[in-house]
């Protein structure tokens, strides 16, 4: 043998062993080696303190560890629960510190900034099947289709065009009675003509049942000597109280406010017509929406504008209000508290129908659930490697199979996310299921804007002042709305021009990446062509109007 | 043999090693992510490739704080590139260049990023964001035209042009936004419908446009008296979108067409 050869084979060797040592370390830096490192841990972060809710989350966590270790990819999952009061102040910071855990509640509904720097879009993974519905009657459906709505609305970012959060539960509002004491009430003469107007369950779901035993019960009312409420509530029963009132009158006004008759709003369009001066609050259906409101919140203890739900909760698990409108996330808090001292049934808000001599003019017929779309929205945080993200998504996809979730809904009281085809919630839940068939509520006096609604809660208290109440408080609305509607439209402005331009690095990134023409023909362009031109002809109305600085 | 199996070894893993270090490829990666801090502490160490340029101009653009210097910085990268970039290059350029004028810079100066998309479609009218070019050149003017017969006549000239437009989605949204304009504008209602109907017909991906415009289209129709069309329409919207709130309101107008 030859020694130059020889000299460049054991050269080459020598290379090839520090080739496979280098690579080794690599790997083990980058994508981590089981069999030397610590076992990963996954974090989630959410506010549900509600009872029995932690302990449906650790049961879940429990059961994801026990599978992860049987395919021998242990994971520790830790849970932290924030109170509701400081979340959002604790997940900012978290967030812009870098120290944020792998999952938490995502800032969807709240902030489109924070969601496009630190959460991570999942419209293409819930275009895939959940590998956890295996042998489920769900199996092989794409995950996004395991929603009831098909997460058309659930996770999604209408600004930024994209789904930033998977939801694990549905919640809807209903009235929740105490059947005792209705059914002692109805014992007294006094409560006997509202016997014949209850439903067949014996419950209070017709409007007219439900308006005659809150006036049976006036402010100060007493029931064997115990001061006595027909309806528990607070700021927050009050919000959904009168608003639900309120969109009942101005349903069909809807269709003639909306850009075009479909009956689908644009709060934006409204408020550049405010400013234009062609649409004020002072309308028949305005008028009659307060003067609904006004009956309804008469019904409401004194001073419920200053209560605050833990309030109403208590008075009426303490058994001294008949009724109470509540999000069904609190249900499972309620049953606690209540303890079995009384039983308790639940139904829809009722509200007038068309035949309704004063208030059926403007109505449509009864509103359509399908706003409570499954929620809860856990979201991926994108500052951690991809590693810890997919694990994250894995873990979310385990929530929300089939059997986990609807394990997860019998142990929380909340209904499951999941639905579709053998897909069955517990049976003590269903009065909580939405009702879908049903009309499109009118149009919201807080136009579905956030400034609107600080407007509508400053003002609220003249509603309820005097016997001119509805003038008063729809003259403080008009003369709040022009700087209102300034506000409101620069902020939507300017958080949709960042969704636009977050946009633009993914399409432009995929484009010029990967195949550009498979790029461009997502649904995210058809999205946001529409809203970008909706926004540019707020931006040219506005310039015209002198109340955006021109080019 | 030894010797040859050494050099075919050596040559895998040293492929697998610069594969597992290519911080051009994290660099995008964190880009797409919207990892700007890490995209911008890589887009120090690329070339002066057209994609280097393009990346930088993207990270200049979107990286926090926002400043009008670095939205300009980037145009002028987007500049760079569109002179010596191949075609594909050169339209994301073109596009990128226009989207900045369009959203980045304020206040958004709309006429200057029209004449920006214009110049990138008619430079690389086959190139994908050549396409996408044209499309933001038709929303900007059909929004920004209040005088409904001049947006007609806008919309006249175009159609030829957006009757050549090769991705779909292109040339649907073009439609589309040709008829909502007619509409917002208080113009020719009928030809908005029939701008509309070509639209639909390719079928959008979003379920939220698609239900939109089949309801544009139902209510349309009937306005239009053509009550066949009209109860179709509502119909098929009601059957696609079962749990969309307007979807009973949609069978009882279907029901009350002739």
């Amino acid at each position: 043998m030859k020694r130059g050869p020889l000299v460049a084979t054991v050269i080459l060797l020598a290379f090839y062993g520090a080739s496979i040592v280098l690579v080794a370390m690599r790997g083990r830096e980058s994508s981590g080696d089981s069999s030397s490192r610590p076992i990963p841990v996954l974090r989630f972060a959410h506010w549900n303190l509600e009872s029995g809710v932690r302990e449906a989350f650790d049961e879940v966590a429990r059961n994801y560890e026990r599978a992860c270790a049987a395919r021998g990819q242990p994971v520790r999952v830790h849970q932290i629960a924030i109170p509701r009061r400081v979340y959002w102040s604790w997940a900012k910071s978290q967030l812009i510190g870098g120290t944020a855990p792998e999952i938490m509640l995502s800032m969807n509904a709240t902030d489109d900034q924070m969601t496009a720097a630190y959460f991570r879009p999942l419209t293409d993974v819930i275009a895939e099947a959940n590998p956890y519905n295996r042998g489920t009657s769900l199996e092989g459906i794409a995950w996004r289709n395991t929603f009831g709505d098909g997460m058309a609305i659930s996770g999604f970012n209408f600004v930024l065009g994209r789904h930033y959060s998977i939801p694990f539960a549905t919640f809807t509002t209903r009235v929740f009675v105490n059947l005792d004491l209705l059914g002692d009430l109805l014992q007294d003469p006094r409560f006997a003509p509202i016997a014949p107007l209850l439903d067949e369950r014996g419950l209070p779901s017709r409007w007219d049942a439900f308006l005659a035993l809150c006036h049976a019960l006036p402010p100060g009312a007493r029931f064997h000597g115990t001061p006595l409420l027909p309806l528990a509530g607070s700021d927050d029963q009050a919000q959904f109280l009168l608003s639900h009132a309120f969109e009942s009158q101005t349903q069909r006004y809807l269709f003639e406010v909306a850009p075009f008759p479909d009956g689908r709003p644009n709060s934006q369009h409204l408020m550049v017509r405010l400013l234009q001066g062609d649409w004020h609050f002072d309308s028949a259906p305005v008028r009659s929406g307060a003067a609904l409101m006004r009956e309804v919140g008469r019904a409401l203890p004194p001073g419920f504008l200053q209560l605050k739900q833990d309030d109403a909760i208590f008075q009426f698990t303490s058994g001294r209000a008949v009724m109470m409108v509540i999000g069904t996330w609190n249900a499972p808090s309620i049953e606690t508290q209540i303890g079995g001292r009384f039983r308790v049934a639940a139904f829809r808000m009722p509200l007038p129908g068309t035949d309704h001599p004063r208030f059926g003019s403007g109505v449509l017929g009864p509103f359509s659930e399908s706003d409570a779309v499954p929620s809860g929205f856990l979201g991926v945080v994108s500052l951690h490697p991809r590693e810890a993200q997919d694990r994250a998504i894995d873990f979310l996809r385990f929530l929300t199979s089939v059997p986990v979730n609807i394990a997860f809904s019998d142990r929380t009281g909340w209904l499951p996310a999941v639905s579709g085809p053998g897909v069955e919630p517990p049976a003590r839940l269903r009065s909580y299921l939405p009702v879908v068939d049903g009309y499109p509520r009118g149009l919201s006096l807080s136009l579905n804007d956030t400034d609107f609604r600080r407007l509508m809660q400053v003002n609220l208290h003249l509603l309820f002042s005097r016997e001119d109440g509805v003038d008063r408080f729809i003259e403080a609305q008009q003369n709040g709305a022009r700087a209102t509607a300034i506000t409101a439209l620069r902020r939507v402005n300017r958080d949709q021009q960042n969704g636009f331009r977050t946009g633009d690095v993914g399409v432009l990134v995929g484009g010029l990446l990967g195949d550009a023409d498979h790029v461009i023909k997502g649904a995210s362009l058809d999205h946001a062509v529409f809203q970008e031109q909706r926004l540019i002809e707020r931006l040219v109305r506005l310039r015209r109007l002198g109340l955006e600085p021109g080019e | 043999m030894l010797f040859r199996a050494s050099i075919r070894l050596s040559a895998i893993l040293a492929a697998a090693l610069a594969a597992r270090a290519d911080p051009a490829a994290s660099a995008w990666d964190a880009l797409r992510r919207l990892d700007l801090r890490q995209a911008a502490a890589q887009a120090q160490a690329t070339d002066d490739s057209p994609r280097s340029l393009l990346f930088r101009a993207l990270v200049l653009a979107n990286r926090q704080p926002k400043t009008d210097g670095d939205a300009r910085a980037a145009i002028a990268l987007c500049e760079r590139t569109i002179l010596s970039a191949p075609p594909r290059e050169r339209a994301a350029a073109g596009y990128l260049k226009g989207r900045i004028l369009q959203w980045h810079l304020q206040p958004n100066p709309l006429t200057e990023a029209v004449r920006v998309f214009e110049e990138t479609h008619r430079r690389d009218p086959g190139e994908p964001f050549g396409e996408l070019a044209l499309l933001q050149s038709c929303v900007i003017r059909y929004a920004s035209e209040p005088d409904p017969a001049r947006l007609g006549d806008a919309i006249a000239a175009d159609l030829p042009r957006i009757d050549t437009l090769r991705l779909e989605a292109v040339r649907r949204n073009a439609l589309r936004a040709a008829g909502e304009a007619l509409l917002s504008s208080g113009g020719d209602r009928r030809r908005a419908l029939d701008l509309f109907e070509r639209a639909l017909a390719g079928g959008f991906e979003s379920d939220e446009a698609q239900g939109d415009l089949l309801l544009r289209v139902a209510v349309l129709s009937s306005e239009f008296g053509r009550g066949t069309r009209a109860r179709e329409a509502f119909l098929d919207f009601a059957g696609a979108f079962p749990r969309d709130a307007r979807a009973r309101w949609a069978r009882d107008r279907a029901a009350s067409e002739r």
